[in-house]
């Protein structure tokens, strides 16, 4: 069993973090940021108070209320005992020899493997950063980011700890590196807001495997987290985002990424966790010949409310994006896809593929699918689509007819449809988990003895 | 073990397609169903495994003493009735082993028997591979996704071979074979008969009961049967073509 270490640290922030709480939680930090960071942290929080949180009447929110996450009350987030934790390690984790693990937001070293570092890889928190090279923190942290919305704004406010991961300029990385993020059990609800900076140079290459996940499925938290990644000209990045909040935690997060000529980035989003989730993607391809391939899962149920944003900026010729999401959607679960597009005037010969299917296992279940696209150049490839469906009744006729019930049926068929996705992640501990995981959810496990 | 009484079935809430079918199959007995194009054979077929949008508004089918048309499709499945499809269907996504070993186990799961783990069930698809000679990269493959029509076919009679059950429909399993493929499939589909299985094969050819003898052999037009004999009945077909079923049909309106 693991021990329930409960120090709790820090002031609580109000259930709309106030100034008060701001102050407090700048002083804690005094000693430890920089001037432009404590700044940086001031300018985003006047932002956000300016601001507050969206409400459904913003047209990117329209669809997910963030109304419970205002009313709740979120304290700083507890310092476990990491010892205690390893066994969630094991069970939350991707598995892979090398891995950052930040528990509730922070750092970990005593937890993570990083002895055996590749090459041209360097991995540190944000005190090793700001040690070794503030210059360089600096720039990796606040390079100037397009899509600040008010929870991008509080992560800057409010994260307590970062990870920085550089790849030097041709470095090709071979195992991937798994940041674990890591949220434990607290008597009271808590905000944790993970942050990972990433920067690849001129034709590095590098697989990140992005976990997000709790610990009992009654656990009430707040992941307010937000990943930045620059690809240099020519750089290579696979991101896999797997997020397993606790079912009762809220999760919302923002990923920007920014690619250089003729870089690429290709991402595989599995979403099945939280009360709400919400992922915001936002990837300029900046110069020519960038391009992207994203994938994503959302596997909901009960009263789970899945949203996904992406925004693929393309502003410059010959970018090529390609984009597939699919959702499976069960009990009174919501799903919402937003997949804007925007070609920029000049960015001529850009190619965009979009596509989003949803599932609806339960006549209660919803799917909001929406595409944006807009073109500004003439000469641009692009097409979209998007379907909600139900399971097709030849298939379940044609399953049943060889002994197979209409439940396993279901669930073969559900397995089949979200296996696609999980089918795409190179690493083979973590797909096979997931594999496993979703082949459990559906039901489709059963004659299945090893 | 199969009997068919008086069936009459239509298609929910429209037109009716079975017009009273009688029909009595024994075990070890093979039987053939030629007809006309829409005369009702697949029809027929998928009423006896349990598809759904079919309103049966007269008959009984009794199969091996219970009441068939009871049952979900699943149920007669585990019962021993298998159909293979005039068109199978594609399932992307699923392969063809995981397929086959989820049904086989269900299957055996209520027969009572153990069910097979991984290699078990390797080492009887191995077996049943060399029956139908279907090549083994088609069996990792998604169930019939992206197959040609022979494939398609073949896998249908591959599963026959490794479910095993006590009453096979097999509907145009030769249309859309190749002369070598034909032998192959006829051959798998002979390895199958035996004392205690029934088969019923709808085909339009009297080809393949050169080398699948049916001991029965029945004409279905109009939704009934309208004439049954033994296997010289195809070969008069094959000559007369089905212009008398016209008239006769038409005598009876
Ligand atoms: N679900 C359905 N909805 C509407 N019509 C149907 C349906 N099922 C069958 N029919 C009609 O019933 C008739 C019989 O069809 P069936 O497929 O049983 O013919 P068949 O004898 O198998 O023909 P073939 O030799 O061409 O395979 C056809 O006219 C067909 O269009
Ligand atoms: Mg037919």
């Amino acid at each position: 069993m693991i021990a329930r270490t409960e120090a709790l640290a820090g002031a609580a922030q109000g259930a709309e973090p106030g100034g008060k709480a701001f102050s407090a939680f700048l002083a804690a930090r005094r000693g430890q940021d920089p001037d432009w960071l404590a700044e940086a942290r001031a300018d985003a929080f006047a932002r956000f108070s300016e601001r507050g949180y969206p409400s459904r009447r913003d047209e990117d929110w329209k669809y997910t209320s963030v109304e419970a996450i205002a009313a709740t009350e979120f304290a700083a987030a507890p310092r476990p005992n990491p010892a205690a934790l390893s066994p969630w390690l094991e069970l939350r984790g991707a598995g892979a020899p090398l891995r950052v693990v930040l528990v509730n937001g922070r750092f970990e070293r005593a937890l993570s493997s990083l002895e055996a570092l590749p090459a041209g890889l360097t991995v540190s928190s944000l005190k090793e950063a700001l040690a070794a090279d503030a210059e360089g923190a600096r720039t990796l942290l606040l390079a100037s980011r397009p899509a600040e919305d008010a929870f991008t704004a509080l992560n800057t406010a409010f994260c307590e700890d970062a990870v920085l991961i550089r790849a030097a300029p041709g470095a090709a990385v071979g195992p991937p590196l798994e940041v674990l993020n890591l949220a434990t059990t607290a008597r009271a609800p808590f905000a944790l807001r993970p942050r990972v900076a990433l920067a690849l140079g001129p034709g590095a290459r590098l697989t990140l495997l992005d976990c997000h996940a709790g610990c009992r499925d009654d656990d009430v938290y707040f992941s307010n987290a937000l990943l930045d990644a620059d690809l240099g000209p020519g750089a290579l990045l696979e991101h896999v985002r797997v997020e397993e909040e606790a079912r009762s935690a809220f999760h919302v997060s923002a990923c920007r990424v920014s690619a250089a000529a003729g870089a690429a980035y290709e991402s595989t989003f599995i979403t099945l966790g939280g009360r709400l989730a919400r992922n915001s993607l936002h990837v300029v391809l900046a110069r020519e010949e960038a391009r992207c391939d994203l994938r994503g899962l959302y596997c909901v149920a009960g009263e789970q409310h899945a949203d996904h944003h992406t925004f693929i900026d393309h502003a410059a010729p010959k970018t090529t994006s390609r984009e597939r999401y699919k959702g499976v959607l069960d009990g009174q679960a919501q799903g919402v896809f937003c997949g804007r597009i925007l070609v920029r005037p000049g960015a001529q010969k850009t190619s965009a593929e979009q596509s989003n299917d949803n599932l609806l296992l339960a006549r209660e279940a919803a799917a909001h699918s929406t595409p944006q696209l807009e073109i500004y150049a003439d000469d641009v490839q692009c097409r979209h689509g998007s379907t909600v469906g139900q399971l097709d009744e030849e298939m379940l006729y044609y399953i049943r007819s060889r002994g197979i019930d209409r439940e396993a049926a279901r669930g073969l068929l559900t397995y089949a449809f979200g296996n696609e996705v999980i089918g795409q992640i190179g690493f083979a501990p973590l797909r096979e988990r997931l594999s496993r995981r979703l082949l459990e959810a559906t039901g489709a496990a059963r004659g299945q003895k090893e | 073990m199969l009997k068919i009484t008086n069936l009459q079935a239509r298609v929910a809430g429209g037109k009716q397609i079975l017009n009273g079918v009688n029909l009595e199959v024994r075990p070890g007995e093979v039987h053939a169903i030629m007809g006309p194009n829409g005369s009702g054979k697949s029809t027929l077929a998928h009423v006896l495994a349990g598809r759904e949008g079919y309103e049966i508004i007269g008959g009984t089918v009794e199969f091996r003493g219970q009441d068939l048309l009871a049952l979900a499709p699943e149920e007669r499945a585990r019962a021993g009735v298998f159909l293979a499809f005039q068109y199978p269907v594609e399932i992307p996504g699923v392969s063809n082993m995981f397929f086959l070993r989820t049904a086989l186990n269900e299957i055996r799961r209520h027969r009572g028997e153990e069910e097979l783990d991984a290699m078990d069930f390797l080492a009887l698809v191995k077996k049943k591979m060399k029956i139908v000679d279907i090549d083994e990269a088609l069996l990792k493959r998604p169930v019939n996704a992206g197959f040609s029509g022979g494939e398609k076919k073949r896998n249908e009679i591959f599963q026959l071979a490794v479910l095993e059950p006590a009453l096979a429909i097999l509907d145009e399993t030769d249309s859309g074979l190749d002369i070598d493929a034909l032998k192959t499939v006829a051959w798998g589909v002979n390895a199958m008969r035996s004392p205690e299985r029934a088969i019923v094969m709808v085909t339009h050819y009297q080809r393949l009961l050169e080398y699948i003898v049916p001991d029965r052999v029945h004409v279905l037009a109009g939704g009934r049967i309208l004439r049954s004999g033994g296997k010289d009945l195809a070969l008069h077909l094959e000559e007369q073509g089905y212009k008398w079923v016209k008239d006769e049909t038409a005598g009876v309106r």
